[in-house]
């Protein structure tokens, strides 16, 4: 785990974090995960490529161990607070100083490629319910393909040649862009992924976690 | 991918909300909201508009005026059937262009937009020159409107009528008048005989009648009578005069005169009523088929110019097996 992938997920943490408020969503350990796992899985819909950082199957879905160690880092530095919640879960938000950071990116226009995947992102996830954000990980294809497998099976959610999250949302703006002449609102395609696991979800049973808020 | 996977993604891909934000760089948001108002107006002008087309299609430009049921109805009296409205359904502009299917495909296709093709309450939305979702919003079963044989302009005021004897009158089909068919009896109730004949010609017109806005009956404005139908068209306004001839269950009797007297009627209210631009007298003929042949007579001077002859419909009595039996 290097120097430069954790300040790349440092980067994930602190744009889902403040999304995530704006849209009045309280984040746990395990939601931010699955907010930077899907943030993974549409970035290619934003031209830029999903962390060089794998994402492995793991107890409660798709785990980066990069991710809880940005966090961590954060907190230490005042970036984020934490907050201990019963039985066994942290959730966490940005600090003064952290959201002072993220606003400054905004401003300034850095990573205008991911923030805009954030943004959207939690404006869908804000759309379909933000409750919906762990079993929306468990319908996708990648996860679930591998997650039959086993543990620490290595998730890449770019891979076209298989029945990956990049060959579904390839798949519904097919669909989506029949007769449109210019690039498709990569919102509305982010949105429709989103909705058609959420389908996926409603017909099939979906493990729940207790430290899911 | 599994049936599972594409099922679940069909139902997406034919939400016209999320296409058309996809194709047109919209918040998916704010194509929810305005899906969900064209629904909402199209429902609450139905009960007014009946089965009447029009278009609503997003144009660039800003719009005025929200859109309500005067202004869908000025466009369907003025025949610019197509409006051109903004992303808050204002209207920019009322437009003459084509309705139909290629029509809308062609115009969304080169505009890059969503047309709403309602014919009552059956929506089709097309986005970028594809079919999104089409279905009827008034009800839970979808189902294509189907075109009705019977369905004719007013100008066609005889086919109107001819249709309506073979489908409604006709071995009373859909409608109920003899007290006794074999003495040509008519029934006085528990509806009055005139009430009989006028509900069943106005539904049928409400049903049939192409360019109709509106089919009123029970008009008592300008001294009309209450029995009388009033056609509100793009045209102008048509009054239908009904009266039946015969005997009725109470005994009421009416000879030659009652047409004449129609007659009269129509030319009063085509003479007061501006609006008016066409006058019908429709006679229900329950006498006895000789008396029919000889005694349906007026004086032809006293039809107005805006009419012609009255419509004397003989009433059968007898069907094929008696008439062959006789």
């Amino acid at each position: 785990m290097s120097v430069v992938e954790v300040s790349v997920r440092s980067r994930d943490v602190m744009l889902a974090l403040h999304f995530a408020a704006q849209s009045g969503a309280v984040i746990s350990r395990i939601r931010l995960q699955k907010f930077v796992y899907l943030l993974d899985c549409v970035s290619r819909l934003y031209e830029t490529l999903p962390s060089s950082v794998t994402h492995r199957t793991y107890h409660n879905g798709p785990y980066d161990p990069t991710i809880q160690n940005a966090v961590d880092i954060l907190v230490f530095r005042g970036f984020v607070a934490s907050e201990f919640r019963k039985p066994r879960t942290f959730t966490y938000q940005l600090t003064k100083a952290g959201g002072d950071v993220v606003r400054s990116w905004l401003r300034r226009e850095a990573f205008p490629s991911r923030t805009t995947a954030a943004h959207d992102l939690s404006t869908a996830l804000e759309q379909l319910g933000w409750s919906w954000i762990v079993k929306l990980v468990y319908a996708e294809p990648t996860y679930r393909a591998k997650s039959e497998v086993g543990f620490g099976q290595a998730l890449v959610v770019d891979d076209i040649t298989t029945n990956s999250a990049r060959a579904m949302w390839e798949t519904i703006s097919d669909a989506l862009g029949r007769g449109a002449t210019a690039v498709l609102n990569p919102e509305a395609v982010v949105y429709a992924f989103l909705r058609t696991l959420k389908n996926i979800a409603s017909r099939r049973p979906m493990p729940e976690h207790d430290d899911d808020i | 991918m599994t049936s599972e996977e594409i099922q679940a993604m069909a139902e997406v891909a034919t939400d016209p909300a999320v296409v058309w934000s996809a194709v047109s760089g919209r918040s998916v948001n704010d194509c929810a909201d305005f899906v969900r108002s064209v629904d909402a107006l199209v429902l609450s002008c139905l009960p007014r508009l009946h089965q009447r087309s029009y278009s609503l299609i997003v144009d660039g430009a800003p719009g005025g005026e929200a859109v309500s049921l005067p202004v869908i109805r000025n466009a369907i009296t003025s025949d610019k059937t197509v409006i051109r409205v903004d992303a808050s359904l204002h209207i920019v502009r009322l437009s003459d262009e084509g309705l139909t299917m290629k029509d809308v495909q062609r115009r969304t296709r080169s505009e890059q937009t969503l047309e709403v093709l309602c014919q009552g309450s059956y929506l089709t939305y097309v986005v970028a020159g594809h079919v999104v979702r089409e279905g009827d919003i008034g009800s839970k079963t979808s189902h294509l409107p189907v075109a009705s044989r019977f369905r004719r302009p007013i100008a066609e005021f005889d086919a109107l009528l001819a249709d309506n004897l073979a489908a409604s009158f006709h071995n009373e089909r859909r409608l109920r008048y003899w007290h006794d068919r074999k003495k040509r009896v008519l029934l006085a109730s528990p509806d009055k005989t005139e009430v009989i004949f006028q509900r069943e010609l106005k539904a049928w017109l409400e049903e049939n009648v192409i360019d109709q806005i509106r089919v009123i009956a029970e008009t008592r404005g300008l001294g009309q009578d209450p029995t009388d139908i009033t056609v509100i068209t793009p045209s102008g306004d048509v009054v239908v005069e009904i009266k039946w001839l015969g005997v009725n269950a109470s005994g009421t009797k009416y000879g030659e005169p009652r047409i004449a007297e129609g007659v009269r009627q129509v030319g009063i209210y085509l003479d007061n009523d501006s609006n008016l631009v066409r006058g019908y007298v429709v006679c229900y003929d329950a006498r006895p088929y000789d008396v029919h042949s000889t005694q349906s007579n007026w004086d032809s001077g006293e039809v107005h110019h805006l009419s012609d002859a009255p419509r004397v419909l003989f009433l059968e009595s007898e069907s094929a097996s008696e008439k062959a039996s006789a």
